[in-house]
Parts: C-alpha cells; structure tokens; sequence
C-alpha cells in the first residue's frame, strides 16, 4: 500500500513538473468573436504572428455569439480560475469590471511613453480603471444615422439636424410616396443593451444622463423622463413603426436594408451590407450624426466597441500582451478594416488613402467616432444596465409613465449601489 | 411482539434514510444558505460579502416590481391549485364511477373502499 502511494506521488509531481519544464512550442490561445463580412481577416493574423515567434503556436477561439453569453462565458472561466485562455476580446463596456474583479492584467508597466497616442482619447479612457490600463482599444462604434439620399434628394431635403425636423421629413415623404409599407425612423428598443444604448442617445440629446461624474443617479430626473416621453411619442406618433419595441441591430438593419424605411439609427457596420453587391438600397444611403432635440445639444452617437486583454492566469503572459499589441497595431488594424465591416481605433487609419478607397465613408465616420460619448464607465455598468432596460422598456410600450419609471429605477439602482460604495 | 415492531421501525428508519439524506442536501441546507445570502450585501465577483441585516427586506418592502411580481405568484398559484384540485377530483370520481360500473372483483371494490374512506 505504502509503495502504491508512494509511486503514485511520484507520478503526481512528474507530471507537474513535465509540464513546467515543457520546451515543445508554446500555445496561446486568443477568444474572440468570429467576425462577420467577406472573410475573417483574423487568422490570417495569427499565422502571421507565428511566423515570427517561431516557438509559438496561436489558437484561435470563438466566443458565444451574443453578447450576454460572451459575458457568462468570461464570468464563469475566469471566476473558476479557468487559464483556458491567454488574451480575450471584452466589450468595452466589460473592462473596468473585469480589471476590478482581478481577471485582468495590468499593461500600464509595459507600456512605452506615448504608445497610447495614436487612439481615440474616449476608447483609452474606456480601458483606464484608477489611472492602470488593462486592455488595448481594438476596434471602435458609434451610433449614427443612416438616411436615403436618394429619398430625401427627391423631395429637396437636406438630412435632419433635430428630430422635428426628421419627423417633419417622414410626414413629407411617406405622403408622397404613398407606400404604406414604408417606414420612417428605426432604432432599437428591444429590452437588451441596445435600449440602454439609444435611450442615453436621447438622454444626452436632452442635456441630461444616467450617472454624473460624482456618482450620482439621473441627476435631472424631468430631463431624463422628457427624453423617455420623447422616444415614446416617436412610437406613438407613427414616425417610428410599432414593432420599434422589439427591434434589434440587425432587424432594424434588414428592414432599411430592403428599402423599407426613410431613416436608421445603427452602427457603422451596417454600411458595408447596404453597399453590398445585391443589397436594395446600394448607393442611396448615407450617414450623418444622429439628430438632437429642438434647442438641446447636438446628438452625439453612444461610442462602443471591443478591446483586448490579458487574462492574469495566463502562463505566457509577456507573450500574450505581445499579441494583443500585434493584434491592435495599424497593420493588424487596416487589415481587419478591409476584410472585415469593423472600424479602427487609431485615429491615423480613417485617412490613410489604401483604407478609404475601400471604405470611403470613413472620414465622415472620424468625425462621428471624435464626437461620441461613451456609456458610463463603472465597474458596475452591468448591473446598472439590466436594472434600467425593464423600465426602460415600460415607458417604450406604453405601459409606464416616464416620470414614474425613472423613480421607480432610481430607487433600485440606488438599493444597488448606496449598498455597494 | 416488541422485538419484531422494533425490527421493522428499523427497517422503516433504514428505507427512509436516503430520503431524508437527499432532501437535507437538496433542500434544506440551500434554504438555509438562501436565507443567510438574504442578510447580505454580496458581489461575488468583487469579493464583497457585507452583512446587511433586514435591509434587503425593507428594500422590498417598497419596490413596486416586488410587488406586483408577488401578486402574479399568489394569483396564479390559488388559480392552479384551484383548477388542479376540481379537475382532479372530477377526474377522480369520474374513474371510480367507471371501475365500479363494470363491476370486476375485489380491485375494484377495494378502490371503492379507499375512495370512501377518503
């Protein structure tokens, strides 16, 4: 019995041991989100990456296809120590979540002076949690409107710089028309994320927001309840159709992309699948900031997009942060904006001439990327998020009044956070 | 006489044993946990584990969503069990008709004993 246990501790600490003095080639592993458009400019990369670590071999791993699921699949692996992967692309709004939580490595030291420089200022702030940077800028959103030229042309109108304005154009055209089946204005009011992304729109269109920089919440409650009031009266008015409660990215992006709709609010991916070859609409849209609200500010689209980061249980970790910076390098960078529908975050590539013969509303798409804001950058965004879409969601139906589902929100989140601070 | 009831009270003890087992670690030690979680302000993830006495109670004790969730909940449980207790015992009666109907031997006549006897 004695010598049964005895070799079996032996074959125990081997194996421990084999595997850290392993000289074989090293393996990475990268996840992220298979990337839509012609093809996946990705691996491609990561061959290229191998080729000049010549010891190293990356994997390539798909996440979930939602955002929820990506989420629940880092919460879980990282929070069960998982060291399944080296670096992971986060939703930007993840990553002071993930640094607070311990998941995340800190670059700030191997950072060299001024390596930051080249991105949009906003998508650095996004990855700074108490002055330590935890991820690199990767690729960058904005909301913005999509309209048709070719509609608006016809009737003299030049694009719509506050809603009044858009909802006056919709009136106009859709009587000339006289096509029932088309719509006016798209966004998105599904309960998920992207509610929250296009009621802030509206908040900030108001002079208003969610969380001021002192932690308080709605800090202008009337402000906030307007804009709700506002974005319901859009539905109740016909200018926005009445399945804008369940509409999605990509379902308010098919109904425009079949020349159903005179306006959409959307990402800058969409513009790559109305050009397309067999796409209805090619080369009758176009982009312009999103509208504001009559003597408010100007709109400004909600920023989003993803960065790369570091897991802390990586056992290669200097490997990996060399990866990721490969990956988020102008090379690396202009590579995925060709192959791919995704936007850049150096600032540099929307006028390098290569890129904008390919993708020519790109310059138009810096000035909107410069001029958006981002959502509340807190390790809690999650949590404040999930607890605003049902009330949210309330007012857009007509079931709620705005004013009372703002208390009503206010009262949880702040159950929520007075709790946690 | 004595020794043979203990004999099988043992037995009984003995069967009922991995009910009991399987119910204190599926159900009651959860309880427990849920309860204990309840007094707490907890985040997991952040490593936050704050004990928070009755505030979480008060907190839901004026939220609206609380509420009218509970309603739902106590509505729709007094509908069901309602429902389930009429249709069940219509069905019930219904079936006891039918054996005794046709009649066939002691089994049928031994439901009808039970039925009564309920």
């Amino acid at each position: 019995m004695r010598r049964l246990l005895l070799v079996l501790c032996v074959a125990v600490l081997s194996g421990c041991g084999g595997s850290a003095l392993e000289r074989g080639p090293v393996t990475l592993v990268f996840k992220y989100a298979r990337i839509l458009g012609p093809a996946d400019p990705v691996p491609e990369l990561l061959r290229e990456f191998e080729a000049a670590h010549p010891n190293v071999r990356v994997r390539g791993e798909a996440l979930p296809w939602t955002s929820d699921e990506q989420h629940q699949f880092y919460v879980i692996n990282l929070e069960g120590r998982s060291p399944g992967f080296d670096v992971m692309m986060l939703d930007v709004i993840w990553v002071p979540e993930f640094a607070r939580a311990g998941w995340l490595l800190d670059l700030t030291p191997g950072l060299h002076p001024g390596e930051l420089a080249p991105y949009f200022p906003s998508t650095v702030a996004a990855a700074t949690d108490h002055g330590r940077v935890w991820a690199l800028p990767w690729n960058m959103n904005v909301g913005l409107l999509y309209y048709r030229a070719d509609l608006l042309g016809k009737y003299g109108l030049a694009p719509p710089e506050t809603f009044d304005e858009l909802a006056r154009q919709v009136v106009r055209i859709r009587a000339g028309e006289r096509d029932p089946a088309l719509d006016g204005y798209l966004w998105q009011a599904k309960q998920y994320e992207g509610l929250v992304v296009n009621v802030l729109e509206a908040f900030w269109a108001n002079g208003t927001r969610l969380l001021a920089d002192d932690g308080t919440l709605f800090p202008e409650p009337g402000r906030a309840a307007e804009a709700l009031g506002f974005l319901r009266g859009l539905i109740a008015s016909g200018v926005s159709p009445a399945w804008t409660p369940a509409a999605d990215e990509e379902l308010s992006r098919r109904a425009f992309g079949d020349g159903r709709a005179v306006f959409l609010r959307n990402w800058p991916y969409a513009m790559d699948l109305f050009q397309a070859r067999d796409s209805p609409v090619r080369g009758r849209v176009g982009i312009a900031p999103l509208p504001g609200l009559a003597g408010g500010p100007r709109g400004a689209g909600s920023t989003g997009g993803a960065h790369l980061g570091v897991s802390r249980r990586s056992r290669h970790p200097e490997l990996a942060v060399d990866l990721a910076r490969f990956l988020t390098s102008e090379r690396a960078q202009k590579a995925i904006a060709l192959g791919a529908a995704l936007s850049p975050t150096r600032e540099a590539l929307y006028h390098d001439p290569g890129l904008v013969r390919s993708r020519p509303e790109l310059p138009a798409l810096h000035a909107l990327m410069r001029a958006g804001r981002s959502r509340p950058v807190t390790p809690y965004y999650l949590l404040l998020s999930s607890t605003v879409q049902p009330e949210f969601s309330a007012v857009l139906v007509g079931l709620k009044a705005p004013a009372r589902a703002i208390g009503d929100a206010r009262l949880r989140l702040s159950h929520f956070l007075d709790a946690l601070r | 006489m004595t020794g043979r009831t203990r004999a099988a009270r043992r037995q009984a003890l003995l069967l009922l044993a991995p009910t009991l087992v399987a119910l204190t670690a599926l159900t009651v030690y959860p309880g427990c946990w849920v309860v204990w979680l309840s007094l707490q302000h907890r985040v997991p993830i952040f490593g936050v584990a704050r004990f928070a006495g009755l505030d979480n109670f008060a907190f839901l004790a004026v939220d609206p969503r609380f509420w009218s969730a509970a309603r739902t909940t106590a509505a729709f449980t007094a509908l069901s069990v309602a429902l389930e207790l009429l249709l069940g015992v219509a069905v019930a009666l219904a079936l006891a008709r039918q054996s005794g109907a046709d009649g066939s031997g002691s089994r049928s006549s031994s439901w009808h004993g039970r039925c009564r006897r309920w």
